[in-house]
């Protein structure tokens, strides 16, 4: 039986395991944990005490030895939230700050053997917290009113729990540094604890412990019951162990594989980020450290193992979809959800309402275009490279070697292409009935909502889900362009961002309503008056509005979006031609420096 | 070997969380009843569940089978984790059986009652807890016991508004409290006195049989007179009515006579006079509606939800409390000193905190175990309420835990009776400058009821109390002596010119045996007085006026204490937010409650057996003296002038 000792040896031999083991029997860690322990327990007992009308009405609820064991766990678990994080902060800042990161990178030690350590310390962390926590074990037992088991269900959750927090904290520090990657995990923590006390069905606070306290403690139920099946404590606790165990699992394959960042001549120097022109410039103007950093821990990588990166392609992209799509799905769900409800409860009293009716439709759909939205906007992040890893091969399954570019195409398309579909199909579904409601609320009025017993729904499925889907190629065709131009996909993001909106949303709105409305006073403008709303059409914002039936100046529900869909197409072909010219010379540069550095 | 090892220990890491998923074990229904199996139950009576008064619970079980049916009676809450054995019940072949307690299920969302045998589940059906009408403090409450499933509407209220449905008894003129008729089941009658205490008064069908009822029912109905109930039965069915009496266990002394009512204890039993069917039955019923509507409610529940509410001190659980936080304080500072140790070697370190944890474990098992060990704080007071045939004894008694989770308590008397409050009231005394009356009801706190231990002397009720560490519970005890110590009451009363009841002068005399020797006797009054100012606009104001009667004679077999035409003093009673703005206040227009209070020097007769006891009296224990007056010794003309003025 080879297979358990490797990993052992895996772990012991990381040099950070080492050096937190040895650092875990010191006055500081240990008295440190102590006072963190002792005063938060001692906090939580000297709330309780400080308002004793409060205390016994607790105490008629709930068994003391209970109270006390939950508030162990509870103490633990802040415990861990807050310091195992921290200690997972010197994972790159101390060698990168202590300056020994390149011998650690040129030593050719792994990446995920290096973090493995530092992982696995923590449960020596742990194994510490719990003997420190001892007497207060032996005293809630020497009372009694605990019930054992359920403490111990709490522990392992915990203890899960503490190595997800180890993982999650290395994972992101490989994209944002450790401390950012520290507040990112507490207030995810926080805010995940936070929503396990509502009482929705697809619960993420299963990702702490917070449900599975609740849970040991029945009367406390009431606070936050699983209303999924108002689940008792062991159908909760394999719940949160899978869920954790699955995270953790995904984190240890994103450490495994690291960031997707390439090296390219710019900065092919270890700890130090060169370009054309440098030369010229002062010494100050050449710090990158933005780029440095992720350069840095790109080189680090250089040293992972060969394991499954013959798939890599498929399980970075493959599990990007899967992460979006699950959003999706759950969207989707609840915008099924919400209109077979919506349909459900038009009553005959309320289908004549036609403002009503017309406004609970509208808002179904809009939110089917909302949702297609959101999604593009995450596809967009997503799937979108920097600079110096757009041109980058990548496997994708054995024998087929894709840039990451044209996989970051694919995908988008996927996403974007495949929510609409969806959607659509959704709303399409509700279409006959939304037909039927609007008809009936229509005929009932005779100002502007009479419009609406001519709307084709179908219509109104399908048009305002190819609207988000056009404008969503655009915007990536200009955020793909950025990136060639930014080492920060983030920053290039928000270029983009800030230029669609305000260049192709608000500004051909404002002007095109402005002009309609002679607000100009200029006599040229104000005889042109009439290419106002055609204007305002370019803006996929007013078009959607247009399309909904919502449109000032009387303008009819199906007015042709002829302008909005000829702009995009042109600008299609404009940014589209620019990206392919760019990419191209890119690619050759890169190319070439690869094929050189194979060569060497 | 090693590698047998090395399986062994991973095959024992992955099963140890599965003794962790047991937590919850359900019996698999089968979902159809056992074939001749009948069973009502129900919560409440008649759609009433209160969760801040006595419930009871009540099961009829027809076995129409020709097998011996056994099994425990559980309660369960489906979708939460809660579940409550009730009693192991056994059925024979073609019989019927009742069983029944008081329960309090507040926070149960659902339950399912069942009747679990060893070969699975013979009967199960969902039981509604929530209730369709809760007691308000400003109505009464009857409860009529039929046989034959009929209730008991009164004629007058055709819809529901505000509170009121078709059925209930609204008084003309607004003088006196509506009356609420609940009607049920011989079997659904409680087995404890306790969820009578919620009613005003019970009416037992004419055509009801005394076997209707089992013993422990009578004994409950019984008690429950004493207390302070009203029964009527009609003068047709003498079985029933000697089945009352023998079950009271007093009744007043002297020879019997023909008068319409009968003191019993603090209660009475009205016997009606026999009526045909229809209108004369209608009109009967609305007289029994009428007495009962002028009936005001008990002044003692009242009394000792204030008395729940007094300060008292708690020297054990402080002292235990003191002792754990010592050891745990004295552990967080020497675990803390760690950080000094920056010095030090790791051999060192290692040695101090094992050392220190070692120490903190010791100490802490040592304060557990003492905490476990010791003793509680009790503090209890009884009040004596002289009454028709001998005296009826209240009391509560305050526990404190010092750490410990269960501890027994005896009670020792004539024939007492103990249980434990479901919770302590609510001491919004310390808020917001509250009045202290949460519960509106004049009843018992709500209970579950908690069996006798001690089976074998029926001097002594002993149960054990559930307590969290440093928990407070209080309980009630009650017991019912048969004396001779009911005080003669002369009570007079001559009006002003006005006619205002306010005014005017008083005559009192009381009279009573020495072994009931009341100090500081004061007599208290307090009325719901109507009034019209200026704008034609009427405004209830809850008075009470407080005359001491002092002593004026005492000899070796009786004392005498009285006061002649003095006039009294009224003051309003303060608004009380919480309890005047949700239901109003008890007292009905054209009500008095006419009371003596006093403290007694002797020791009472209900007793807390100390050697039985676990918990430790930490002050001298109270007695005080109450006798309510009934309304017959109220003077008719000041209740007239009450009704009427304005």
């Amino acid at each position: 039986m080879r297979v358990l000792p490797r990993p052992l040896e895996f772990i012991r031999s990381s040099p950070t395991w080492i050096r937190d083991r040895s650092g875990l029997l010191s006055g500081q860690m240990i008295g440190f944990t102590a006072l963190i322990l002792n005063a938060g327990m001692l906090a939580m007992i000297a709330v309780l005490f400080d308002s004793p009308t409060s205390f016994r009405r607790l105490l008629q609820t709930l068994d003391f030895g209970s109270l006390l064991g939950l508030l162990l766990c509870g103490g633990a678990m802040a415990a861990v939230t807050l310091l195992v994080p921290l200690r997972q902060t010197g994972l790159f800042l101390a060698p990168r700050i202590g300056r020994y990161f390149d011998q650690i990178v040129l030593s050719g030690i792994s990446p995920l053997r290096y973090m493995a350590g530092t992982i696995a310390a923590q449960n020596l962390f742990f194994a510490l917290m719990l003997f420190l926590m001892l007497p207060w074990i032996v005293l809630v037992v020497a009372i009694g009113g605990m019930h054992f088991e359920t403490f111990l269900g709490n522990l392992v959750v915990i203890w899960l729990f503490s190595v997800l927090l180890a993982v999650s904290t290395a994972a992101i520090s490989l994209y944002v540094t450790e401390p950012l990657a520290l507040a990112v995990v507490l207030i995810t923590a926080l805010v995940l604890s936070l929503i396990s006390f509502l009482p929705i069905s697809i619960q993420p606070g299963l990702l702490t412990p917070v449900p599975l306290l609740l849970a040991s403690v029945p009367q406390l139920m009431i606070l936050g019951p699983m209303t999924a099946a108002m689940a008792g404590y062991g159908a909760i606790f394999y719940m949160s162990v899978l869920m954790m165990s699955a995270c953790i699992f995904v984190g240890l394959i994103q450490l495994h594989f690291g960031p997707l960042y390439g090296l390219i001549r710019d900065n092919s120097a270890f700890g130090e980020v060169v370009h054309s022109g440098d030369t010229r410039q002062r010494r100050r103007f050449s710090f990158r450290l933005h780029i440095q950093r992720p350069s840095e821990i790109a080189f680090f990588y250089q040293n992972r193992s060969l394991l499954l990166t013959r798939w890599e392609g498929l399980i970075r992209w493959g599990g990007g979809l899967l992460l979006l799509g699950s959003f999706v799905a759950a969207g989707c769900l609840l915008l099924a959800f919400a209109g077979t409800s919506l349909f459900g409860s038009m009553t005959p009293a309320v289908a004549g309402n036609a403002a009503y009716v017309s406004e609970m439709v509208q808002m179904l759909y809009v939110a089917g275009q909302l949702g297609t939205a959101v999604t593009a906007v995450l596809a967009i992040l997503l799937f979108s490279r920097n600079r110096s890893t757009d041109s980058m091969p990548v496997r994708v399954i054995p024998g087929i070697l894709l840039r990451a570019g044209t996989l970051d195409w694919l995908a988008f398309l996927m996403s974007v292409v495949g929510t609409a579909i969806v959607v659509s199909q959704i709303l399409y579904s509700f279409a006959p009935r939304a037909e039927q409601l609007l008809q009936v609320a229509a005929n009932a009025s005779t100002d502007y909502l009479s419009q609406f017993s001519q709307v084709n729904a179908t219509r109104w499925a399908v048009e305002t889900q190819i609207i988000v889907v056009v404008s969503a190629i655009t915007v990536y065709l200009l955020q793909r362009n950025f990136c060639l131009y930014f080492w920060s996909r983030l920053m290039a993001a928000g270029l983009t961002g800030f230029l669609w909106f305000f260049g192709l949303v608000v500004l051909p709105m404002i002007l095109g309503l402005m002009l309609n409305e002679r607000a100009f006073r200029i006599e040229l403008l104000d005889k042109n008056a009439a290419l106002g709303m055609p204007l305002a059409l370019l803006s996929p914002l007013f078009a959607s509005i247009a399309r909904m039936g919502e449109a000032p100046g009387r303008l009819p529900w199906d007015v042709p979006l002829t302008g909005f869909y000829v702009l995009n197409a042109v600008l299609w072909l404009t940014l589209g031609m620019t990206l392919l010219i760019r990419t191209r010379r890119f690619r050759r540069v890169d190319d070439a420096w690869r094929a050189g550095r194979r060569n060497v | 070997m090693l590698r047998i090892l090395q399986m062994l220990r991973l095959m024992l890491i992955l099963l140890l969380p599965l003794p962790v998923s047991s937590a919850q074990v359900l019996p698999l229904s089968s979902g159809t009843d056992y074939p001749g199996l009948d069973i009502q139950a129900e919560y409440g009576w008649d759609g009433f569940v209160d969760y801040q008064t006595p419930t009871a619970i009540s099961f009829l079980i027809s076995n129409n089978s020709s097998e011996v049916l056994e099994g425990n009676l559980v309660l369960r809450e489906p979708n939460g984790f809660r579940s409550l054995v009730l009693d192991r019940i056994t059925v024979a072949p073609g019989s019927k059986r009742q069983f029944g307690s008081v329960l309090q299920l507040q926070g149960w969302d659902q339950c399912e009652a069942a009747w679990e045998g060893p070969q699975g589940i013979l009967w199960q059906r969902p039981l509604t807890v929530f209730g369709l009408r809760q007691y308000a403090s400003g109505k009464a409450a009857l409860l009529y016991v039929e046989d034959g499933g009929r209730s008991l509407k009164f004629p007058g209220v055709a819809t529901a508004s505000g509170g009121t449905l078709p059925g209930d008894y609204v008084p003309a003129n607004g003088i006196g409290s509506q009356v609420i008729p609940i009607s049920i089941a011989p079997w659904q009658m409680p087995v404890h006195p306790g969820p009578l205490t919620a009613l005003r008064a019970v009416l037992l069908a004419k055509n009801l049989r005394p076997e209707s009822l089992n013993d422990t029912q009578w004994d409950a109905l019984g008690r429950w007179v004493c207390m302070g109930g009203l029964v009527f039965i009609s003068q047709q069915n003498d079985k029933l009515i000697n089945r009352l009496l023998e079950a009271c266990p007093l009744r007043s002394h002297g020879p019997p006579d023909e008068s319409a009512s009968v003191d019993l204890g603090s209660g009475s039993l009205y016997r009606l006079p026999p009526t045909t069917e229809g209108a004369a039955d209608e009109q009967q019923q609305l007289k029994i509606a009428e007495i009962v509507s002028l009936q005001p409610p008990r002044i003692l529940p009242g009394l000792f939800r204030n008395l729940e509410q007094t300060e008292w001190s708690t020297p054990s659980s402080e002292q235990t409390l003191v002792r754990v936080m010592a050891v745990l304080l004295i552990y967080a500072v020497t675990s803390t000193l760690t950080l000094l140790m920056f010095r030090s070697n790791r051999r060192r370190i290692l040695i101090w905190t094992c050392s220190v944890v070692l120490l903190g474990c010791l100490g802490a098992a040592v304060a557990g175990i003492s905490v476990r060990m010791s003793r509680g704080d009790m503090n209890w007071s009884i009040i004596t309420e002289p009454a028709a045939g001998g005296i009826v004894q209240h009391g509560m008694i305050r526990l404190n835990s010092a750490g410990g989770s269960s501890f027994r308590v005896a009670v020792r008397g004539h024939n007492p009776d103990v249980q434990i409050n479901y919770r302590e009231p609510d001491r919004r005394g310390s808020w917001y400058y509250y009045n202290g009356r949460s519960e509106q009801t004049e009843s018992w706190p709500a209970f579950s009821l908690s069996s006798d231990l001690s089976l074998k002397t029926p001097e002594t009720y002993e149960i054990l109390v559930p307590i969290s560490p440093w928990g407070e519970r209080h309980l009630r005890a009650i017991d019912v002596q048969p004396q001779d110590t009911t005080p003669v009451i002369q009570l007079s009363y001559q009006p002003d010119a006005d006619g205002n009841p306010l005014n005017g002068r008083w005559n009192a005399r009381i009279e009573g045996q020495a072994g009931l020797r009341p100090e500081n006797l004061s007599l208290k009054l307090r009325i719901l007085h109507t009034t019209t100012q200026e704008q034609q606009t009427l405004q209830q104001l809850q008075e009470t006026s407080r005359a001491l009667l002092p002593h004026h004679s005492s000899g070796d077999d009786s004392w005498v204490a009285e006061f002649v035409s003095a006039p009294l003093s009224w003051q309003p009673q303060p608004y009380d937010f919480w309890r005047d703005s949700e239901s109003g206040p008890d007292l009905a227009p054209g009500m008095a409650q006419i009371w003596l209070e006093g403290t007694l020097p002797v020791e009472s007769l209900l007793q807390i057996d100390e050697t039985r006891t676990e918990f430790r009296a930490a002050d001298e224990p109270s007695h005080q003296f109450l006798y309510q007056l009934p309304q017959s010794a109220i003077p008719a003309e000041w209740l007239q002038l009450l009704r009427t003025a304005r």
